[in-house]
């Protein structure tokens, strides 16, 4: 069951590596205005998809090894910590910057 | 397809900073930035005359953003901050720039130049902007450069700033695809060169070589 | 002292840290507290008054009473020298536990978890290096949102996540199950480790199954090890613009120059650890000896690297490369790169040398030393790499580059908070694998 599991986190976190390059290769490709467009209405966020791959990815060495809930635990952990370092480092220079 | 290309005829430029300072009324550049400037041929030092006396001359070297084809800022900046447009700028885009100066060092011309303190223009902005409206006021922190007028461009107006305020009329622009646009017509009229070719960056300046005068009457009459 | 368990000598020697804590300690994180205050003030103020308060400037030069002292210098410097220097110490980890586990050297487990918390804390160390210097740190999301994957900033950030996600990872499996241990030896922070320690069983295939898992990963994060410092030194390697960085072999420089920080840094840890906690029989003088091994034949491929890349720029060099070049050999920064080539790589080649050609007793102390003036000296040499081209762009050479107290303030920083995060480490988990005893 857990070898299951190891793969299935394996192929997704492959899963969204691949989405987020394919998605900048589409991105860089159309012209300019197009790309930024669709990167200001949220949705090209491809090096977002790409490093959450990248930590979805190794995290299957936790799927093979930890209860699901806790991997999901974990999981979760570094993927919101991850974001959280950004958000904490931009909403504090944010409020101090000129 | 439009080429946007500046001409500077070196044998007219007289180095007054005429253009330098119109560029920056035009884009309210803060003090301390300058988007053109004239280096002089002879030294690191303004009106250094190159040779030795008796047998000196003076020239100059306007430099400003080369827009280069193959721009090596817009290869390694992180964000995506610097584009090349359709019509050959390469644009800077302040609201992206994270302030990484990789663009700067990645120039071979040591050109962008960088918000190191919040900007304070003279006359104080405050009150009343010199420059274009068009022409956001940069933060502190951004990276910003000459951007071939682009507001004068988009709106139709083939002059940017340094160009139109040049007394010596050493200063041309237009569209390189137009055969018959000013700019095509003196590179095919005139000796000209770009700086650094060897670097491969395409730059979409040209300079018209200056002329060893020591005295005035071998100054062309043209 | 409570003691839930009975634990056997060594083990409790083991867990000394976890179980003591002197005054000493106190004082110790106090001070680095302090300092960390300061750092912490001095960020401030580069925040709010910009980053005029470095002595970084731009490149472009014209009279200076036009430019306002805003240009004519280095755009980059001591932020960017320690992002390197950081991810150069980072190497350790995986050098170590990689050997430990692929070539199953276990000789060195004794030394391996050491490693993997030094690299733990020093990339994010060296992320926040550069947060330090991005003019607009407000804008970290455009990285994310905007991210070009031809920049090489963003491969170093791809990279650095990477490694940083398989440490942490790697770390966190090979923990667990002294976790597990130590909820039983210390009840007063049962419920902690308890839940940290996720279920953990402890039979058998339970262990079998960290130790695959754990050999997959160390065998994935090794090539990731060699892409970080790899694409680290592509920002520099690359610039065809910059006389002293256009270079073939920046790559393997910077690998090899990282390795010898982080086997360096490592030695120095263990030598501190034996002293500090009297950990002789654990930390054996066989084991210093081959880490000194191991760090002098990197040191000596380092140093022919170092040679190749001086010579090249030095012999026939273009104008730009021999201006480099004379900065560091005649020129203003001479009085740093003398020293650094005398005190720092001879002196330490010599100690690390002599025991091969004259046979003399191994000296652990000597060597720490070496160990520390090594990674002094690998910072300095990070230095004249950065600086020294900045200071010659092509068209026309400018200006001077010299820290401020504000920025050394801000980067020592990372140096304060590093020795925190490491030591809080130290107080809740065994720095030594609690298996080295058990075997």
């Amino acid at each position: 069951m857990t070898s299951v599991r190891t793969l299935a986190v394996g192929l997704l976190g492959l899963l969204l590596i691949v989405a987020g390059v394919s998605l900048w290769v589409l991105g860089d490709l159309t012209t300019v205005v197009v790309s930024i467009a669709l990167a200001s209405t949220g949705f090209l966020w491809a090096p977002l998809i790409w490093f959450i791959g990248i930590i979805v990815i190794l995290s299957a060495a936790l799927a093979n090894t930890l209860p699901f809930k806790n991997y999901l635990a974990w999981l979760l952990l570094l993927v919101v910590g991850y974001l959280a370092v950004f958000v904490i480092l931009v909403s504090v220079t944010s409020v101090i910057l000129p | 397809m439009t080429k946007l290309t500046m001409i500077i005829d070196l044998s007219r430029c007289i180095g007054c900073w005429t253009c330098a300072v119109g560029c920056k009324a035009e884009n309210d550049e803060p003090i301390g930035i300058w988007w053109n400037r004239i280096l002089t041929n002879g030294g690191n030092e303004m009106d250094t005359p190159s040779g030795t006396y008796p047998d000196i001359s003076m020239s100059y070297m306007p430099i400003n953003c080369q827009h280069c084809d193959n721009a090596p800022c817009v290869k390694v900046c992180p964000v995506g901050a610097l584009r090349k447009r359709e019509d050959g700028i390469v644009f800077l885009d302040w609201d992206r720039c994270i302030g990484c100066r990789y663009c700067l060092i990645a120039c071979p011309y040591g050109i962008p130049a960088f918000n190191w303190r919040p900007p304070v223009q003279s006359p104080d902005n405050s009150q009343f902007r010199i420059g274009n409206p068009l022409v956001p006021v940069r933060p502190v922190g951004v990276a910003e450069k000459c951007t071939f007028c682009f507001q004068r461009v988009d709106a139709g107006n083939l002059t940017p700033a340094c160009i139109e305020v040049c007394p010596a009329g050493a200063r041309f622009f237009g569209d390189l695809d137009d055969p018959t646009s000013e700019v095509s017509q003196i590179l095919q009229t005139k000796p000209t060169m770009r700086l650094r070719e060897e670097l491969g960056t395409e730059p979409s300046v040209y300079y018209v070589p200056p002329r060893n005068a020591t005295r005035p009457q071998e100054v062309s009459q043209d | 002292m409570k003691k839930g368990y009975d634990m056997s000598a060594e083990e409790e020697s083991i867990l000394q840290p976890l179980l003591k804590t002197g005054k000493g300690f106190y004082v110790f994180v106090g001070v680095l507290l302090i300092l960390t205050g300061w750092f912490l003030y001095c960020w401030y103020t580069q925040l709010s008054q910009g980053l005029i308060v470095t002595g970084m400037r731009s490149v472009y030069n014209a009279p200076n009473y036009m430019t306002y002292g805003v240009a004519e210098g280095s755009p980059w410097g001591i932020y960017v020298t320690t992002f390197i220097f950081w991810i150069g110490i980072s190497h350790a980890g995986i050098a170590i536990s990689a050997s430990v586990r692929l070539m199953n050297l276990k000789k060195y487990k004794v030394v391996a978890r050491m490693a993997e918390v030094l690299t733990l804390v020093a990339l994010p160390m060296a992320a926040l290096s550069i947060v330090f210097d991005v003019g607009r740190p407000d804008r970290l999301f455009n990285l994310l949102e905007f991210g070009r994957f031809q920049a090489p900033m963003l491969w170093d950030l791809s990279a650095i996540t990477t490694y940083f996600m398989g440490t942490i990872i790697y770390l966190y499996l090979s923990l667990r199950g002294d976790i597990d241990q130590l909820a039983l030896r210390i009840p007063r922070r049962e419920w902690f480790y308890k839940r940290l320690a996720m279920h953990y069983e402890g039979t058998e295939t339970e262990k079998e199954r960290h130790k695959q898992t754990l050999w997959w990963l160390a065998v994935a994060i090794v090539p990731i090890m060699v892409t970080v410092h790899s694409v680290v030194s592509f920002v520099f390697g690359l610039m065809i613009a910059r006389a002293g960085w256009y270079s073939t072999i920046f790559a393997i420089y910077f690998v090899v120059g990282a390795i010898v920080s982080g086997v360096a840094a490592v030695y120095s840890l263990a030598w501190i650890f034996r002293w500090l906690y009297k950990w002789q029989s654990l930390i054996t003088d066989e084991v210093l000896k081959g880490i000194t091994w191991a760090l002098r034949n990197v040191l000596i491929i380092y140093l022919y690297l170092w040679i190749a890349e001086e010579l090249t720029m030095n012999y026939m060099g273009s104008s730009a490369e021999l201006r480099v070049s004379d900065f560091l050999f005649s020129g203003r920064y001479a009085p740093i790169f003398w020293p650094m080539v005398i005190i720092g790589f001879a002196v330490p080649a010599i100690i690390l040398l002599k025991p091969v050609f004259i046979k003399k007793i191994f000296n652990p102390k000597l060597t720490f030393i070496a160990s520390i003036i090594l990674n002094v000296a690998l910072w300095v040499a990070r230095f004249t790499i950065v600086v020294p081209s900045l200071l010659n762009p092509p068209l026309y050479p400018t200006g001077i580059y010299i820290p401020t107290i504000t920025e050394v303030s801000i980067i020592t920083g990372t140096f304060w908070m590093a020795v925190l995060l490491y030591v809080a480490f130290v107080k809740l988990f065994p720095i030594i694998e609690l298996d080295v005893v058990e075997a």
